[in-house]
């Protein structure tokens, strides 16, 4: 099947997370470190498109200036409030920097912070969302091809958890434990498999009924085998649906936790913490917010359109 | 005679939620010796699918064989683990079952499925399970069976998917071949030919077989003895050509009446009408201490409301369930 006779909207779901994707992981290298603070009295809140020059002190630090002069004895500096002379001795490294998406409070690149922020939250929405996957589809065939107490038990206990509001629930057990990230990915993984253990169980029971099923054990597959070589497989169009909702599900919900401050720990960047921290300045600093906003929305947005895309094609071809 | 496989007075239940536990076979009797062929010939509805899967109890959730004995090469199959069980299937009785395009699984290229039983019994490597399949393929006269072999089910047509299963099923070597209506979905020129093939393929392979049919056209193309079933039970048995010449209980005789068996001679200039048999096989909760043909025989005597026939031996190797052939009187319903 070529790409052009794929689903439009599978196309466009796959072109927007590919695009992003390949953005925030090959990103990072180019934009250099997004905790580096330059002086904020000089760089902070600067606009997109700005452009500064920055000294690299000896000390480590870094300031900003509009204007750079070579004076006797050191640099002069101008910009906001009163010229400063720095001894030429002090100067580590002089930059003609270019803010494309502006700065923050802190004087920190914006456009840094971003694909940084980008990588860590496509990061923890992808591994939550193998764990969710990898939870759910094993609870699912579990209770749906052993049936009886087993299936009971678990699905009961699936009722249990989606019956408390996720978040509310995130909150609760990020708020007593104070994540790291490899917790908060299991966390959000571990808060999300209901679905899909529900779905897959409804898959199975209705395979399982099949003749191919009955087929295999009459030529003596195992039950492990007839549900890993026979019913896995079948239920993967329903599945590959589900998990590109739920990977807007869970990066949503990785933001919402980081908005809120009990998600990806400071100072590693993240599209919500940075919404966070948008929300003091907002009236001066519209960049600040608008953009990590509008990436969490395309991320959404590309994970809505792949599985409908999905479930398009699996309208088209269902073998 | 040494039987392959022996069902004897076989009892096939579904428990019901209130625990009690409905018995929708009850009666059944038949054996197959190694390399004989069988028919199981009854109306729809009437246990023949599940007393052949009580031969290696595949029965579907929930049900149970609840009575009788079922042996299947000198084991008693109500009395093994489930695991010792798994080998048998495949290794001695393999089934080819009714409908060609649900039996298949749809992600699975033909030769993987093809070969799987043998990748279970044998432990075929990749290789070696390719270039089996591709054989057994062509065994089963697939002239192009290497494209057969990487196919999925949904690019094969009908007869192709039913000479597949049967490779399937022949690829664990079993010494009984189990084949459900299997000609059921076909039209009458690719039935002739399958059938052609199950003859082949049972010679060469010195195979015994068990024929589910409705069909008596199949049962007498295809088999040395046939076994008639009705509710649930067995209702006459013998040598095919006899029964069919014979046949000794009034289902039976009314069953050939339904069926157009051979072309009728031309020019006799009598035109038979096809018979079909008023009303229906009562259910389980109706059969009762009386025959269960009863009200739809044309021949019942007054005894036969009033007690359950038993299955009597009436010439060596010939059995019949009816009071007009036997004495015999056996237990009733529920």
């Amino acid at each position: 099947m070529s790409w052009r006779s794929l689903p439009a909207h599978l196309r466009h779901g796959l072109a927007v997370l590919g695009v992003l994707t390949t953005v925030c992981v090959v990103g990072p290298w180019v934009a250099g470190d997004p905790t580096t603070i330059v002086e904020p009295a000089q760089a902070s809140l600067l606009p997109p498109g700005s452009t500064r020059w920055v000294v690299e002190h000896r000390d480590g630090s870094r300031t900003a200036a509009q204007e750079v002069q070579r004076q006797e004895g050191g640099w002069l500096l101008t910009g906001r409030g009163e010229p400063r002379l720095i001894a030429a001795g002090e100067v580590v490294a002089l930059r003609r920097t270019t803010f494309w998406l502006g700065t923050d409070t802190l004087g920190r690149d914006v456009l840094a912070r971003l694909l940084w922020g980008g990588r860590v939250s496509l990061a923890v929405g992808l591994t939550a969302l193998a764990v969710a996957m990898l939870l759910g589809t094993s609870v699912g065939l579990l209770a749906g091809w052993r049936g009886g107490l087993v299936d009971g038990v678990l699905m009961r206990l699936a009722d249990a958890l989606l019956a408390f509001p996720s978040l509310f629930l995130l909150l609760l057990v990020a708020a007593i434990f104070r994540p790291s990230l490899t917790a908060l990915v299991l966390m959000l993984g571990g808060l999300s498999w209901m679905g899909v253990a529900r779905l897959v169980r409804g898959q199975v029971l209705s395979l399982k009924e099949r003749e191919f099923i009955l087929a295999a054990r009459g030529i003596g597959a195992s039950p492990l085998r007839i549900a890993l070589v026979h019913l896995l497989p079948n239920t993967l169009t329903p599945l590959s649906q589900d998990a590109a909702l739920r990977l807007g599900d869970l990066i949503l919900a990785e933001a919402s936790l980081s908005f809120l401050g009990f998600g990806v720990a400071l100072p590693l960047p993240s599209w919500g913490g940075m919404v966070a921290e948008a929300g003091e300045v907002l009236g001066t600093a519209w960049w600040l917010i608008l953009l990590p906003g509008l990436a969490v929305a395309t991320v959404v947005i590309g994970a809505a359109l792949l599985a409908d895309g999905l479930a398009e094609l699996a309208r088209l071809d269902p073998a | 005679m040494a039987f392959l496989a022996a069902v004897q007075e076989l009892e096939v239940g579904f428990p019901r939620r209130t625990g009690e536990v409905v018995r929708v076979v009850r009666g059944a009797n038949f054996a197959v010796a190694e390399g004989e062929s069988v028919a199981l010939v009854g109306e729809s509805g009437c246990g023949k699918t599940l007393t052949a899967l009580s031969l290696v109890n595949l029965l579907p959730e929930p049900g149970r064989i609840v009575g009788g004995r079922v042996e299947v090469a000198g084991k008693d199959v109500r009395a093994l683990p489930e695991q010792e069980l798994q080998q048998l299937r495949g290794a001695l009785v393999g089934y080819v079952f009714q409908d060609p395009s649900s039996a298949l699984n749809p992600l699975l290229r033909i030769g993987t499925q093809v070969a799987e039983a043998g990748v279970l019994r044998y432990r075929w490597q990749r290789q070696e399970a390719r270039r089996k399949a591709v054989q057994l393929l062509r065994e089963v006269g697939l002239a192009d069976a290497e494209a057969v072999a990487a196919a999925y089910p949904h690019q094969l047509s009908g007869g192709q998917r039913q000479r597949a299963l049967l490779a399937a099923a022949l690829s664990g070597d079993p010494r009984l071949l189990v084949l459900d209506e299997p000609t059921s979905a076909l039209d009458p020129l690719a039935k002739q030919r399958l059938l052609e093939l199950f003859g082949r393929v049972q010679c060469e392979r010195g195979l015994a077989m068990l024929v589910i049919t409705h069909d008596f056209t199949l049962a007498a193309l295809a088999t040395q003895r046939v076994v008639v079933m009705y509710a649930g039970e067995t209702v006459e048995s013998g040598d095919t050509a006899q029964v069919l010449a014979s046949p000794l209980h009034p289902y039976t005789q009314a069953l050939l009446r339904c069926a157009v068996l051979l072309p009728r001679s031309e020019g006799d200039g009598s035109r038979v009408p096809l018979a079909t048999i008023p009303g229906e096989v009562p259910a389980p909760a109706e059969w009762g201490r009386r025959c269960r043909f009863v009200e739809r025989c044309d021949q019942d005597l007054p005894r036969c409301s009033m007690a359950h026939p038993a299955l009597v031996e009436v010439t060596p190797g010939r059995r019949v369930r009816c009071f007009l052939h036997a004495d015999g009187e056996g237990p009733g319903g529920q």
